[in-house]
């Protein structure tokens, strides 16, 4: 855990360090030990394919950015949706959220085919699997969000006759804002992955989508090592993006519900 | 109308507020129960102290009385100054022991809830004066009115709190250990507020508490809970306006002795 104590300064001085003692170590080894680029290029060369394929590389990351986000909008649209049903009643809990569980548990790379025969080689595909890889974190939290409200607070309603409606607008879904917050972050992550595997299924020649995923099947039958890691790069910073964007949206547009939940200074 | 400031009145059918519970029972579980055959009265614009153990089911005869837990057998009828139909679901009100405001709601927001939740809402600028003068009449400045509840004392929070209890203006205000939280000087400083407010507009205060002085000060009885009823009700003779200074007073004493020995008896028992 990093200590609140530390500056954000010391932390990213730090961490640079990290880096770059990371990436000495690294090309001194490929240099003195006369490792084979195929087996692991230098950090100089995948700095120089990341140049020489930005244009490429940049449109896998505004495609594969986007298939992610559709796909974590989704998630969240329908995980909240999901999440307001499951908070009716509890007998709707227990009928359908075995359910949701066992959608958890089916490996999405073994359903990707499935979907790819029954959707086609294309951006759709590839955003229903960011969608259905995100979706549970949402439905749980969310659903977490609506049912965990404090009891004192749901006898003012009750004693006001609030409905069900006004409990659920006035209480339930502001008090649920910051799990909502919390499941995305966890979903955020998920998506990415969720459309880097779609993109694999996709694949190169069958279309003319061009995302991470699919550069990465191309540039692994060409054994293009060094793009490789350069592909591997972009996509951790996609994540990063991703995560930043709802760590953002949760600190601008929702500060009012997710601040006093503390979890920002975790 | 002539407000009576000194004691409450027992003409029921003129005033609303009085209380008559009858044999109530309360069992949350077959064979477990929390209350059982608790009888009072309660006049109109009386406040009413109540002591006893933890657990002893204080709190659950207050929601009982709110409607908030149903009872398992007896009786509860409130006299309520019912002016207009919609007054109907906001007669009584409640403050717990935690100030239970919404950390997404600003002071102003949470004490414009209850008015929200009407069934018929009476218009924005209405409610904004009414809201204005709840927060007014327990000492919230409009500089404090944007402010969240993390942003806030202990003390203002409860003040938060008893304004949206006020807001609807309640002919009955049951307090559940609302300032237990408090320091003494604060918890002073709340129970004149109370005080104050009962002389500005008389309505029938419940008001649980630990501490006896606070109960001898702020009532005109004192209910002693033993288990699961009342064992004992205490007259309070000590006169009105009730002041701090009282505290020190000889009657007083007697009074603070009176009620810890009927605690202790019913602890024995």
């Amino acid at each position: 855990m990093i200590r609140e104590s530390d500056s954000l300064l010391k932390q990213l001085v730090l961490a640079t360090m990290v880096f770059f003692a990371f990436t000495t170590v690294w090309h001194f080894a490929v240099i003195l030990g006369e490792i084979h680029p195929i087996v692991l290029p230098s950090p100089l060369r995948v700095c120089k394919v990341i140049w020489e394929e930005r244009s490429k590389l940049l449109g896998g990351f505004i495609t594969t950015g986007k298939a992610s986000l559709l796909g974590l909008a989704a998630s969240v649209v329908i995980g909240s949706i999901i999440g307001i049903f499951f908070s009716q009643a509890r007998w709707l809990r227990s009928a359908f959220y075995p359910y949701v569980v066992f959608l958890q548990t089916v490996p999405i790379v073994a359903i990707a085919p499935l979907l790819i025969t029954w959707f086609g080689y294309g951006f759709q595909t590839v955003v229903l699997i960011a969608t259905i890889i995100s979706l549970f974190p949402v439905v749980s939290n969310v659903t977490t969000g609506l049912i965990s409200v404090d009891e004192n607070l749901k006898d003012l309603f009750r004693l006001s006759k609030a409905g069900r409606f006004n409990t659920l607008v006035k209480l339930r879904i502001p008090h649920a804002i910051s799990h909502l917050v919390l499941g995305t972050r966890i979903s955020a992550g998920l998506a990415v992955i969720g459309t880097i595997v779609g993109e694999f299924f996709v694949g190169t020649g069958t279309s003319d989508y061009v995302g991470l995923g699919t550069l990465m099947t191309g540039w692994q039958n060409l054994a293009r090592t060094d793009a490789l890691i350069a592909v591997v790069f972009v996509s951790t910073l996609l994540g990063l993006c991703t995560l930043g964007l709802v760590n953002l949206l949760a600190k601008t547009l929702l500060y009012r519900w997710t601040s006093s939940s503390g979890f920002e200074n975790e | 109308m002539r407000q009576n400031l000194t004691a409450p009145s027992s003409d029921r059918a003129a005033n609303g507020g009085g209380i008559s519970v009858k044999d109530l029972s309360v069992r949350y579980q077959v064979g477990h129960a929390i209350l059982e055959g608790l009888n009072i009265e309660i006049a109109s614009n009386e406040i009413l102290g109540l002591v006893g153990a933890s657990g002893c089911g204080k709190s659950t005869f207050l929601k009982a009385l709110a409607g908030l837990t149903a009872p398992t057998a007896g009786h509860i009828s409130l006299a309520y100054r019912t002016r207009d139909s919609d007054r109907v679901s906001n007669h009584i009100a409640y403050v717990f022991q935690d100030a239970t405001l919404l950390p997404w709601r600003n002071v102003f927001e949470n004490v414009r809830l209850p008015l929200e939740l009407k069934a018929t809402r009476s218009g924005a600028a209405n409610e904004k004066l009414s809201v204005a003068a709840a927060l007014d009449s327990v000492g919230l400045d409009s500089s404090a009115w944007h402010k969240f509840p993390r942003q806030l004392s202990g003390g203002m929070r409860m003040r938060n709190s008893i304004a949206r209890a006020l807001v609807t203006d309640p002919d009955i205000l049951l307090l559940d250990e609302p300032f237990a939280a408090l320091d003494d000087m604060l918890r002073t400083r709340m129970n004149e507020l109370i005080l104050q407010l009962w002389q500005q507009r008389p309505r029938t205060i419940l008001f649980v508490t630990h501490n006896i002085a606070e109960a001898i000060m702020m009532s005109h009885r004192v209910a002693v809970f033993g288990s699961r009823r009342i064992a004992k009700i205490i007259d309070n003779p000590l006169p009105w306006p009730r002041m701090s200074e009282q505290r020190t007073s000889r009657d007083f004493a007697e009074q603070y002795g009176i009620v810890s020995q009927a605690l202790s008896e019913v602890a024995i028992t």
